[in-house]
Parts: structure tokens; C-alpha cells; sequence
């Protein structure tokens, strides 16, 4: 049997059927998860968000848009709390890294280095709030632009944009 | 190992939902119940006014010919009318009309909650 859409499990959701929202939670807890690290750096923290979020999303179901990917909405949701936390936590511990990201495109895979990595998780955090978003987004998530310019309502090239700013931006931070 | 927080969350998401069907059947048995317990209260003090003000004696006319009929109806209902406790009837319909509304209203929300309750109640027993 195939997998069952997640607009189809919303619906179900929508209908009453609690067990569709637990498979929704399995699919993508996670994924929520790891994105949410991303903003609050803590394991605690994190799964707080992941829980609020969770919450957030199955009391406000009824109002979830079926014929739009549930997935941005999530993660919009997902930011939106993380960003709620690290207000309330006030939590902007000075970094200071020096490295070197020769260029956007490598950015990826400078990611996926262990101690470099780690680097520019803390570099995220110190630039602006939508740069990180596109940045989680677009290289940890895989989100596609149009994703992007749903979750965060802007146009699509405004993503492109922001991307574009935000490598800047991580660059300057890591130098 | 990633960690599961499935189960946790599902947790928390029970709860609320326990809560949540609760409290709106909970409301709405209340307020269809005192709807219907106003139309019952108001039609019966009706009906027993009537009686005692010897409204329904008026209405006996209904038993004579059709031609008495067909002369005297309107004058006498209008009597009748002016002569029932017309607070109690339109309160008891203007009950009875409200409990009738929200049980249509409340068609496909009750069912989402029956639906909902069931699987809590499922989930109760661990089935």
C-alpha cells in the first residue's frame, strides 16, 4: 500500500481521526526537530518547540489548508515557535569563529563537516533572523523556493534575495 | 540513534484532546439540555394556564359545523390568542426552535467529536 499524502491525513485529521495526526507527527518530528536545533542550540529546547509546535498545529488543524503542502505550514509554525523560544530564553551568547566559506555553493558540504559544521551553526545564529530561516530551509530542510516564499510569505525572487544576502552575511560572520 | 519523540507528543496531544471533547460535549449537552428543558418548562405552564383560564373551552367551537366553523374560526382564535399566556408559547417555540438550530448546526461537529472520543476512548483500553 502506498504512503498516504499528508493533505489526505490532515483531512483525516480534520475528520476526527487522531491516529492520521500521530502519523503525521512520526513523519516529520524529526525533521522538525532537527530544523528547530538550528534556532535554539539546545537538546531541551528543542524538544519544547517540537512538542509546542506539534500542539499548535493539531489545536489550529481545523483551519489547515488542504489544498497547501501541510509540510510548509509545519515548518512555519516550527520557526515561528523556535523564534518565540530563543525570545523568551534571551539567549544571545556572543560567538566569535573565524573560518573561511570559499563560496555559497559549498556551503553544503562545508555543512556536513563535523567541527566546520559547527561552525557555521554558530555563525546562523548570528546572523539575522530571515537569513537563517532561508539558509535552514533551503539546505537543511530542501525546501524549494516556492516552499520558502510560502512559509515565509514573501515572492519567490525575495528568496532568492535572501539567500544570496544571507550566504553573504554567514561568509562575513565566519571570516 | 534519532530520538522518538512521537510517543511524547502524542501524549500531550491526547490530553488536550480528552479535554477539549470534554468540555464541548459537556456544552453542548448543557445548553441543548436547558434549551429543551425551557421549551418542556414553558409548553407545560402553557398548557396549564390554559386550562385554568378555560382557553381550551374556546376551542371547542372546532366540534360544531363546518358553516359555524367557517364563520367564527378567525374571531375565535384571535380570542383564544389574546387570551393565552403568549409569553410561555413563544418562549417554549423560540426554546424549542434554538435546540433545533443547534442540533442542526452541530451535525458534522458532533460527529467529528464522536469520532474523536471513540478513538480516545480506543486508546483508552490500548486497543
Amino acid at each position: 500500500m502506498g504512503k498516504i499524502a499528508d493533505e489526505q491525513l490532515v483531512r483525516d485529521v480534520q475528520d476526527g481521526d487522531i491516529d492520521a495526526f500521530e502519523e503525521l507527527v512520526r513523519r516529520y518530528q524529526a525533521r522538525v526537530r532537527s530544523f528547530v536545533m538550528r534556532f535554539v542550540r539546545d537538546r531541551a529546547s528543542a524538544d519544547d518547540v517540537v512538542q509546542e509546535t506539534f500542539l499548535g498545529i493539531y489545536k489550529t488543524i481545523d483551519r489547515v489548508k488542504t489544498n497547501r503542502k501541510f509540510s510548509v505550514y509545519l515548518f512555519s509554525v516550527a520557526r515561528n515557535q523556535a523564534i518565540s523560544a530563543i525570545r523568551k530564553r534571551k539567549n544571545h551568547a556572543p560567538l566569535s569563529v573565524a573560518s573561511n566559506v570559499s563560496d555559497g555553493t559549498d556551503l553544503e558540504r562545508e555543512l556536513e563537516k563535523g567541527e566546520e559544521s559547527r561552525r557555521v551553526q554558530d555563525a546562523l545564529l548570528k546572523i539575522d533572523e530571515k537569513y537563517r530561516t532561508v539558509i535552514t530551509l533551503y539546505y537543511f530542510e530542501d525546501v524549494s523556493y516556492q516552499g520558502i516564499a510560502k512559509n515565509m510569505h514573501v515572492p519567490v525572487n525575495t528568496v532568492r534575495t535572501y539567500l544570496r544576502r544571507a550566504k553573504e552575511h554567514l561568509k562575513k560572520e565566519l571570516q | 540513534m534519532r530520538k522518538d519523540a512521537t510517543d511524547t507528543i502524542m501524549k500531550t496531544v491526547i490530553r488536550y484532546e480528552r479535554r477539549r471533547t470534554a468540555a464541548w460535549i459537556m456544552a453542548f449537552i448543557v445548553i441543548v439540555g436547558m434549551c429543551i428543558a425551557g421549551a418542556v418548562f414553558m409548553g407545560e405552564r402553557a398548557v396549564t394556564l390554559l386550562s385554568e383560564w378555560q382557553v381550551f373551552d374556546l376551542l371547542t367551537l372546532f366540534n360544531q359545523d363546518r358553516e359555524i366553523v367557517f364563520e367564527f374560526w378567525q374571531d375565535t382564535l384571535s380570542i383564544a390568542w389574546a387570551q393565552a399566556p403568549r409569553r410561555y408559547i413563544l418562549g417554549g417555540i423560540v426554546s424549542a426552535l434554538i435546540a433545533v438550530y443547534i442540533w442542526i448546526r452541530t451535525r458534522k461537529k458532533r460527529k467529528v467529536v464522536t469520532k474523536r472520543a471513540v478513538k480516545l476512548a480506543k486508546r483508552a483500553m490500548g486497543m
